[in-house]
């Protein structure tokens, strides 16, 4: 079986241990020929995604959602036939960018000594508000270097687009505006590959 | 005054290599892509590490009625 890792332009040469790349029109899709399919450990996932991120650090770099698996090189020569361009369009927007994810986490107060149900929610009505201006906050602050931006599922992190050049001081940024705020946590990671903003790459 | 945590230092990075991962990408579907089976509890683990305390039995819930 056939284990998708990423769609890098093709030329890109792919040099990583078990990995191969197949050239479909003006991309290349770097994958894995295994017996077995894709463990879904948290373990092996956190593999599969550092092998992603060395990649990455060659080049501009369409990750694939873990797990994309096919059953051999048939049908890999007809995705890249249906996606090859998409991708490639894709790539191009995404080219000298990578992702940073911001982590916003709010003060919370104590609940109240009241225990009624009202009183509960009334404190949890508060609680989201303050997570909700937070996070709203730390948009406007990282906003003047993000190409994109999205906020994840779960409401307390920021996935944000940015060139290469800016990631350190998106850093700095958010590092000098946590220490105003001790009332906010605030955690960078990354720079990753653009996990976040791989929709658009679909055939058009 | 205290601050729901977020997971620390290089745990945190591990946590969001994952979730993208699973929860990002480009997304493959069709009849020739093959399906993982238990992915979805990586996930859900994830999402309970990330998640304020008082989401989780929302969480849970949630995924067990899907």
């Amino acid at each position: 079986m056939i284990v998708l890792y990423a769609v890098v332009p093709r030329g890109v040469e792919v040099v990583a241990p078990g990995l191969c790349g197949h050239d479909a029109g003006p991309v290349t899709v770097v994958y894995e020929e295994t017996a077995t399919p894709p463990s879904p450990s948290r373990d092996a996932v956190a593999e599969h995604g550092r092998r992603i991120v060395a990649l990455a650090d060659r080049g501009p770099l369409l990750p694939m959602r873990y797990g994309t698996t096919l059953p051999g090189m048939a049908e890999l020569r007809s995705i890249g036939v249906d996606h090859g361009d998409a991708w490639r369009r894709r790539l191009d927007r995404l080219a000298g960018r990578r992702e940073l994810v911001v982590h916003v986490a709010a003060a919370d107060v104590a609940p109240p000594v009241d225990g009624s149900g009202r009183a509960y929610l009334q404190w949890r009505l508060r609680a989201v508000r303050r997570q909700d201006h937070a996070v709203e906050k730390a948009r406007e602050l990282v906003l003047p270097w993000a190409d994109d931006l999205r906020l994840l599922p779960d409401r307390r992190r920021l996935a944000v687009l940015v060139r290469i050049g800016d990631a350190d001081r998106v850093r700095d940024a958010v590092a000098v505006y946590a220490a105003a705020h001790p009332d906010l946590e605030l955690v960078v990671t990354g720079p990753w590959p653009p996990f976040s903003f791989c929709e658009g790459a679909e055939p058009s | 005054m205290t601050v729901e945590r977020v997971p620390s230092g290089e745990d945190v990075a591990l946590v969001d290599l994952v979730d993208r991962l699973i929860g990002g990408g480009v997304v493959l579907t069709g009849d020739v892509v093959l399906s993982l089976a238990g992915v979805d509890l990586v996930y859900l683990g994830l999402r309970l590490v990330l998640a304020p305390a008082h989401e989780v039995g929302v969480l849970a819930r949630s995924r067990d009625s899907g």
